[in-house]
């Protein structure tokens, strides 16, 4: 009874974006010797869920977003170490590499899609603004990740996007990794016509997007 | 008539006939093809705006967006959004008179400004005695004696016109450029005025002026079309067109030409001035425009690092560039500051005349890109705000440029929304300024709540008959009200000013006059001084073409004054997004 009540108030804390309460729930969860893993599933999951569809809704906007996805971060940085090592690998959903695209400074929309994306339990590589279409490449050989994200902001500068589909398959890289795309000129019909395996309208879409992408090829 | 692998679209009620290739845009087609319709969210297929009738023929299938649309204004089956439609065959239609943009309201063409007249241009009479034939061993050389010039450059076409006739008998009006280049030889006409053109090249419309250089009067004032919008509505959309290849910017250059000589053909119509006697041009217009009048490429404007390939010229020759004044007319621009703030900026600071007036002084023009200049001392600092098309009309379901029934005032009074539109016609859609004025007043009745939400299980709130405010409406306003206000917030920041210790601020562009202060200060758009501190400038843009043109002496000044100015990259800067999210609230600046 008392977990359910403790997971509740978490659930609250990332809906109301409280990070210091669900810092502070996480570190009692811990204490009270809890499964960390319950406690990510049940507590915090269903609150960033909420998130989601509160922003669906149109009662969250950009600032909501950031500050439960902010509070989630916090929360997990704390229950993940103690994940045992087993459960650590089952974990993480998928990795992924986002930037935005060389010629573009811009990166609010990015940050809250990444930031969105870590808070949903992704593995998530940040690589900046202006980010040289390589190292998209370089990064994700690193880390092996399952998706490569590229933001454009501006008119100009989508074009990157389509560059970087070209660069994959001449460097016959394409089949390893699901590129998706996003930002203000992007549509759908762009990113068909790029040959991009998705695009999503904001951060929260883009979290759908990427546990489609992912259940599907896990399906294969 | 067939035409191979061609589709072929007829225009009722004329039957007009107009062909297109398989796959293209209508809405596109239409505009090639002189049909100014409607695109006022830039081809996103949710202001309504391009509305046509299918008589038949199909436009192939509808997406989501414009089903919805469609449902919620109870339009029938067979209409379609044009911008929507990439054609797959033979079509009929109907384009409703609403779809089709009527007139260009020039709101407001800036504030008369008194200055010293002293134009680049200059006339002289010339009597030429025949002892002096004898002496001088070219006619160019008796000239330059009579007028005290050192190597006169001279207009070949001047030299023609000086042929042609017998100067032995009669006096000579001799036309000096910067005291220096001999233009144009006429016989003696001294009677004739000279005249000069102050244009405004925005990019989505064009104003120009038609003005007496001796006495400052404003002769006419025209307005038209930018074409280029065919190319996309935002400036970005057109770098990306111009990227493409030169063929491209060669289009662009050529359109934009044509535009003003359009301007330039209808004042000299009005005056009833032959358009040869239009001895220069001042034309103020941003930094792309600037770049595409003269046919050059503009790769470098739509990248990181941003960078333009030239701040100010030495004014050019109008036949160099086509436009159809004296051939040997100059053509001067207004200088670029910085490759997001142009020319049509630093005319605007000419004209605001803020190098030269006191105090720490902010000039905001609210547009697409909301330029910010700010001045204290002798700093100048400038950025640009991306703040979206949204106090443009553009991108919202609802909007409208300031046009003709465009809610463009919205009150509150006795448990009513009172509205008000552009030239009182039947509301049709919310302009930037009304939008404001809406927002400010849902949000003191609870309807709207601070962070933007609408307070209803129904997330739109009707306003007029079909005339709706969607919450996506209102996240672009904020949106919109956020990137001015953090750029605003930041550029004060780095001078150590508080808002309060702003002498004024002057407001350009977009909104005209009808923009509320207090509403606008409600929101946070603005900051809260007093409201008598805000100062609205009109087409502060072609107040300044007016000077630069009028007064030589003020184009020294611009020059000197523009290097002074530091660019500031908002993006770059640690605070911003923190900024930027915080602003996101509608409430005034604490």
């Amino acid at each position: 009874m008392e977990k359910e009540k403790i997971f509740a108030q978490m659930n609250q804390a990332i809906i109301d974006g409280n990070e210091e309460e669900a810092v502070r729930l996480a570190r009692q969860a811990l204490e009270l010797k809890l499964d960390p893993s319950e406690v990510i599933e049940k507590g915090y999951v269903p609150g960033i869920q909420k998130v989601g569809e509160l922003w669906e809704k149109g009662e969250y906007f950009l600032p909501e977003l950031i500050t439960s996805s902010e509070a989630m971060k916090a929360a997990l940085a704390i229950l993940e170490p103690e994940l045992k090592s087993r459960e650590k690998s089952l974990g993480v959903k998928g990795k992924i590499v986002i930037g935005t695209v060389e010629g573009d400074i811009h990166d609010i929309g990015k940050n809250i899609v990444a930031s969105m994306l870590q808070a949903s339990g992704f593995e998530v590589y940040d690589l900046g603004a202006d980010v040289k279409l390589e190292k998209f490449i370089d990064k994700a050989e690193e880390v092996g990740a399952d998706i490569i994200g590229l933001s454009a902001l501006l008119t100009t500068t989508m074009i990157g996007q389509k560059k970087f589909i070209d660069l994959l398959i001449q460097r016959q890289l394409r089949d390893r990794y699901l590129v998706i795309v996003g930002g203000a000129p992007v549509n759908s019909d762009w990113a068909t016509k790029i040959g991009a395996d998705g695009y999503a309208e904001n951060a929260v879409a883009a979290v759908y997007l990427v546990q489609e992408l992912l259940a599907k090829t896990k399906r294969r | 008539m067939e035409k191979q692998g061609k589709i072929r679209i007829i225009i009722g009620p004329e039957n007009k006939i107009i062909w297109a290739k398989k796959g293209e845009n209508l809405a596109i087609v239409l505009r090639n093809n002189g049909i100014n319709i409607n695109t006022w969210c830039n081809f996103k297929g949710i202001c309504g705006k391009c509305l046509i009738e299918i008589i038949s023929g199909r436009g192939g299938k509808e997406k989501k967006k414009e089903i919805e649309l469609k449902k919620r204004n109870n339009w029938p089956d067979n209409y379609r959004l044009a911008c929507q439609i990439n054609l797959k065959g033979d079509l009929r239609i109907r384009i409703p008179d609403e779809s089709k943009i009527k007139r260009i309201n020039v709101l407001n063409s800036g504030l008369i400004i008194k200055t010293e007249i002293n134009p680049g241009i200059k006339k002289y009479k010339l009597w030429i005695e025949e002892k002096e034939l004898e002496k001088e061993s070219s006619l160019i050389d008796i000239v330059e004696k009579k007028l005290k010039i050192v190597k006169a450059k001279t207009e070949l076409e001047a030299l023609k016109k000086l042929s042609q006739f017998n100067f032995k008998k009669k006096s000579l009006c001799v036309y000096i450029y910067n005291d220096q280049d001999i233009i144009k030889i006429d016989e003696d006409k001294s009677k004739l005025p000279i005249y000069g053109l102050a244009i405004d090249v925005g990019t989505t419309t064009l104003v120009g002026e038609a003005i007496d250089l001796e006495s400052g009067e404003i002769m006419a004032r025209e307005a038209g079309f930018n074409n280029q919008i065919k190319y996309g509505a935002d400036i970005l959309s057109r770098i990306a067109y111009a990227s493409l290849g030169r063929k491209n910017v060669k289009e662009l250059q050529k359109i934009i030409i044509n535009d003003l000589n359009e301007i330039i053909k209808k004042l000299s119509d009005k005056i009833k001035i032959k358009r040869e006697n239009f001895l220069e041009a001042v034309l103020a217009g941003n930094t792309t425009m600037n770049h595409l009048l003269l046919g050059l490429t503009v790769n470098s404007l739509g990248q990181a690092p941003f960078i333009s390939l030239f701040s100010y010229l030495k004014p050019i020759r109008a036949k160099d560039i086509n436009l159809k004044i004296n051939p040997g007319g100059r053509i001067f621009l207004a200088p670029n500051i910085h490759s997001f703030i142009g020319g049509d900026i630093s005319a605007g600071l000419l004209a605001a005349d803020i190098f030269r007036a006191e105090g720490p002084l902010a000039f905001i023009d609210l547009g697409t890109n909301g330029e910010i200049v700010i001045k204290k001392d002798n700093q100048i600092v400038a950025a640009s705000a991306a703040a979206g098309p949204a106090f443009e009309g553009g991108n919202l379901s609802c909007g409208l440029p300031a046009i003709d029934g465009a809610i463009s005032r919205a009150e509150f009074r006795n448990g009513q929304m009172k509205i008000g539109t552009i030239n009182n016609k039947p509301a049709r859609g919310i302009c930037g300024s009304g939008l404001i004025d809406l927002i400010a007043e849902f949000v003191r009745q609870g309807i709207i709540k601070p962070d933007g939400r609408v307070a209803s299980q129904k997330k739109e709130i009707l306003i007029t008959k079909n005339i709706v405010l969607t919450q996506e409406d209102i996240r672009q306003a904020q949106l919109a009200c956020a990137a001015i206000k953090t750029g605003l917030k930041l550029l004060l920041e780095f001078l150590g000013l508080y808002p309060k210790d702003l002498k004024a601020i002057y407001l350009a562009g977009a909104f005209g006059q009808e923009l509320s202060i207090e509403n606008s200060q409600l929101l946070g758009l603005l900051p809260s001084i007093e409201t008598k501190k805000i100062i609205f400038l009109g087409n502060s843009s072609l107040a300044g073409a007016r000077l630069l043109l009028l007064n030589k002496k003020s184009r020294a000044l611009l020059f000197s004054l523009i290097k002074k100015i530091d660019y500031i990259s908002l993006a770059k800067n640690e605070n911003f997004q923190r900024y930027f999210l915080q602003a996101l609230r509608f409430e005034p600046w604490s």
